[in-house]
């Protein structure tokens, strides 16, 4: 059947393609002939065609004969041509609408390929490695908490799973990149030669890593990131075949990498790549494996449940391995959070579609007479339909490109701007599925608001309105459905007010979320001292003692201290607690605990102040006491002091003694609760390693004061790489980050979207005004008075309004749901938020 | 001096094509010259017209198609006489003849 149809067509090209060609050899033949005569080729073509008759009539008619329909690709391309000319010089008559209507279709169109570009890069394809569908994470996980670094038995069982095609580990690290006579702490990646293999990615210039690279007594290399060539070595090949020194040690840059290999590392872009084996100092194993082809990670992860496990360690046994697909890397609440804004900017795309129709009709209506015209001279329905469609079309294709022109200059500002915590926001770019999807967008929203001029345009009455004589007037009908319109873009800027409210209301709250000491004029600066030149803990402290010294005679200093760790970036102990006298180990429900050592005046700097007991003593003893939170002193032993209790690390032998209880501290960012129990010991005491940070409250702004804490601590060692130098705040403002972006963007977007509906709302009011004229003219002259008159205005314009206004919050109270992830202390349904925006409304 | 130009009678191109196709195949304007220069240019054919005659006698079966090569190597679509066409022919002809007898014969009262 279908063959047979598809013959049928071939048959009737083929048909037409002969019909036109005896006509063409029909007029040479003759056009020769009056030549010869003596005619000019000119002449002899228009004699040829006159004798002949009208060509395309009777090529229709052969046509018709034959049953070829007499529409061909042709006739439609020029016709489509035609109508394109015909809307670009409409649009050219009119340019303040088709400016309106393209700068509205450009701001939601752009929207939408900015933030799907977000979502393409998080959610949807976060490797963008070969077959990266096929890639995902593995690692250790016990409950919520999860443990990146395999045991060397689970790696060599993962590497021979049956459905496990290839497995890569690697690393990061700091590293010292020595720069003309100082240092600089550069991020390090760890990687097997073969992970350039496995991923699929060739080096920028120079060779990639080779398996010799990493061979004991091989020449030390290294490979540059793109990101540092370009900004440390201006792009410059020569770059190749250079020695840097990192960490002391002499590399040779054997190639670059490009940048696109960063989306490895969720912790921040790298600057160097070395060969795995180097590292001495690796902060945790990554673990990415591609799992066959055919498989699922499901039926992966069920293979890796059913390995055994060995006995020989119980603690171990405990951690599962997992098989994590990339963009679950991402957290929920970032993923929740991008699909908000991509509903968000749909919406707004939506309300930008129903101003452009409502533009365009209120055009239409001008324009009756003129398609009445068209109709009266035969143009049929279907005619008059494509000319309105590809009106509509080019204006969304315009729409569209300007949008991408937007999307482009967005995303790209949003890269350079997005926090350290955010960093996987910052690989985003458009790329060809994201100019698909514009593509998409721009002709869908075209046939979409090109929709209503076409019904409008087309419908029976046109020529009835020729009739009637140009009133300009616009029925009954088209006016409700023009308000519908205004209706529809209220409830929809209202349901994007309702959110943004509620996410604004939410940070609000978040910000003013109290640290738990005093955040202010802190300055944070992250030094590393290397085991290579500082072995000994008296080296350290000493070191530790004399910076110190010499920050604190600094006249903008008004104290000082070092502590292993700051907040919001404490150090994490997942281990469980033994609390004497209690059977069961103590659950600190979250499971994790946050631990540092800090220096005696670690709690006068910061604020925290001593509830209980007393602090640690200058030359007091080090080992086996403990300061510990409000919280985990009343969840360990409730009702009574915690001073003078015991408790010890799961699995050990040593008891630590509580010698005092502080307040509770914000350990790990301003939104997360995780941590119960916080346990400070002494700087220096047992667990603790080399480095850490010295913490300053300036006098005045901490903004000038970081550089010359910087420069007191290289006064002391020159060679010291300083890992991060920043205030306090600036990390508590970094770790509410997401909820700022999407508060942000949200309250553009809704902004935006209040934008384009009062736009609606008034040129329908105006328009309706403007027909209505006539009758409000009659209503005067029947006595209506001004005042009359006004209200009657109010109403037309207040109807759409706020039946939108009900709707939106209907719709809203339903999307409510959706929201919550991203909401802190504050509840969906919220009355204030929905109070204020039924004001702003108004 | 120019010759006085008739229009066709309806119904009368299919005999004169049917006619200048039997002696030979021909194409499309070939047939048009031959009309032409039998009749002196008295016969005056829209030469348009032509082709949609010639394609419903193709689609009736009357005459056949073919594509060939012209006088001057041109590729042109020639077309010649069925069996049907020829009996079509005659039975047109003569009714044509009848026709023209009737005619003649008031005229000659």
């Amino acid at each position: 059947m279908i063959v047979r149809r598809i013959r049928g067509w071939f048959n009737r090209a083929q048909l037409r393609r002969d019909i036109d060609e005896e006509i063409r050899f029909h007029l040479e033949m003759r056009r020769a002939e009056y030549e010869v005569c003596g005619m000019s080729s000119r002449e002899a073509r228009r004699a040829a065609t006159n004798r002949f008759g009208d060509v395309e009539l009777i090529r229709r008619k052969v046509q018709r004969v034959r049953h070829v329909p007499t529409i061909h690709m042709t006739g439609a391309i020029d016709g489509m041509w035609q109508d394109l000319r015909f809307a670009f010089r409409g649009f050219i008559r009119q340019p303040a609408f088709a400016m309106f209507a393209i700068l509205t279709l450009a701001l939601g169109i752009g929207a939408n390929t900015a933030i799907y570009s977000l979502v393409e890069t998080v959610i949807l394809n976060p490797l963008p490695f070969a077959e990266g569908d096929r890639l995902a994470w593995a690692w250790r996980q016990r409950g919520d908490n999860m443990m990146m670094t395999p045991t060397t038995e689970q790696r060599i069982a993962w590497r021979n799973a049956e459905q496990i095609e290839g497995m890569i580990n690697f690393a990061s690290s700091d590293v010292a990149l020595r720069i003309d006579d100082g240092v600089e702490s550069v991020n390090a990646a760890h990687v097997p030669p073969d992970l350039f293999g496995f991923l699929g990615i060739s080096p920028v210039i120079g060779r990639a890593l080779v398996t010799g690279d990493s061979a004991v007594g091989a020449p030390r290399v290294a490979m540059l990131a793109e990101g540092l060539w370009r900004s440390r070595y201006g792009a410059d090949p020569q770059a190749v075949g250079r020695m840097i020194s990192l960490d002391g040690q002499a590399h040779e840059v054997v190639g670059v990498v490009p940048s696109s290999l960063d989306a490895l590392f969720r912790s921040g872009k790298r600057d160097v790549w070395m060969p795995l084996s180097m590292a001495d100092t690796v902060r945790g194993l990554l673990t990415l494996v591609r799992i066959e082809e055919g498989t699922t990670f499901v039926s992966v992860q069920a293979e890796l449940d059913a390995m055994p496990t060995s006995l020989e360690d119980a603690e171990q046994a405990d951690w599962k391995p997992k098989i994590v697909p990339p963009h679950l890397m991402t957290s929920s609440q970032m993923r929740s959070g991008l699909w908000i804004l991509l509903g968000s900017v749909g919406l707004i795309l939506l309300i930008a579609c129903a101003n452009v129709a409502n533009m365009l009709l209120a055009r239409g209506v001008g324009r009756q007479h003129e398609l009445a015209v068209r109709v009266a001279l035969g143009a049929g329905r279907v005619r008059l339909a494509r000319q309105l469609f590809v009106e509509a079309l080019a204006l969304s294709v315009v729409g569209a490109t300007v949008g991408i022109g937007m999307a482009y200059a967005g995303v790209h500002v949003l890269r350079n701007a997005v926090p350290e915590s955010l960093i996987e926001l910052s690989y985003a770019r458009l790329s060809a599925g994201v100019l698909a999807v514009a593509a998409l967008l721009g002709v869908g929203s075209g046939l979409l608001f090109g929709l209503a001029p076409v019904l409008q345009g087309t419908s029976g009455r046109a020529a009835e309105n020729l009739r009637q004589g140009v009133r300009g007037g616009d029925s009954a009908r088209k006016s409700y459905f023009r308000q519908a319109l205004v209706c529809l873009e209220v409830a929809l800027a209202f349901v994007l007010f309702i959110g943004a409210g509620l996410l604004i209301r939410s940070f609000a709250n978040l910000s003013s979320v109290d640290p738990g000491f005093d955040a202010e004029r802190l300055v944070n600066v992250r030094i590393d001292l290397p085991g290579t030149r500082y072995e000994s803990e008296a080296a350290r402290m000493s070191f530790a003692r004399n910076v110190l010294q010499r920050v604190r005679q600094l006249p903008q200093v008004a104290e000082a201290t070092m502590a292993m760790a700051a907040p919001p970036r404490m150090a994490a102990f997942l281990g469980a607690l033994e609390v004497e006298g209690l059977e069961d180990a103590f659950d600190s429900k979250a499971g994790v605990v946050s631990v540092n050592w800090v220096l005696p005046e670690y709690f006068e700097t910061l604020g925290i102040d001593i509830i209980e007991g007393r602090g640690f003593q200058d030359d007091g003893e080090i080992h086996e006491v403990v300061l510990i939170n409000d919280r985990f002193a009343h969840e360990a032993w409730p009702g009574v002091s915690a001073v003078g209790k015991r408790f010890r690390w799961k699995g050990e032998e040593d008891w630590m003694t509580v010698l005092g209880v502080v307040e509770d501290v914000k350990a790990f960012g301003l939104a997360d609760d995780a941590d119960r129990a916080q346990v400070y010991q002494p700087y220096g005491a047992e667990r603790s390693f080399g480095g850490g940070s010295i913490l300053v409250r300036a006098v005045g702004r901490p903004e000038d004061l970081v550089s010359l804490v910087r420069g007191q601590i290289n006064t002391v060692d020159p060679l010291l790489p300083i890992l991060q130098a920043t205030t306090i705040s600036h990390m508590y403002a970094d770790s509410i980050a997401r909820p700022r972006f999407n508060t942000i963007l949200l309250g553009c977007f809704a902004a935006l979207a209040l934008l384009l509906a009062i736009t609606g709302v008034y040129g329908v009011i105006a328009m309706t005004m403007n027909q209505r004229l006539r009758e409000i003219g009659v209503r005067m002259a029947l006595g209506a008075s001004a005042s009359d008159v006004k209200l009657l205005t109010l109403r037309w314009g207040i109807r759409p309004v706020l039946i939108g206004t009900f709707l939106g919050a209907g719709v809203s109270l339903a999307l409510g749901r959706l929201l919550e992830s991203q909401l802190f202390e504050v509840s969906a349904a919220d009355p204030a938020t929905y109070l204020t925006v039924l004001n702003v409304e108004r | 001096m120019t010759k006085r130009r008739t229009d066709l009678l309806q119904g009368t191109l299919d005999l004169i094509i049917l006619k200048a196709l039997e002696s030979q195949p021909m194409h499309g304007y070939a047939v048009a010259r031959t009309i032409e220069r039998v009749t002196d240019d008295v016969l005056r054919v829209e030469e348009g017209s032509l082709y949609p005659a010639l394609h419903r006698m193709e689609e009736r079966g009357w005459i056949a198609a073919e594509w060939g090569r012209s006088e001057n190597r041109r590729r042109a679509k020639f077309y010649s006489l069925t069996e049907t066409g020829r009996s079509q022919l005659s039975e047109e002809a003569d009714e044509w003849a009848r026709y023209a007898r009737a005619v003649g014969r008031m005229l000659a009262l």
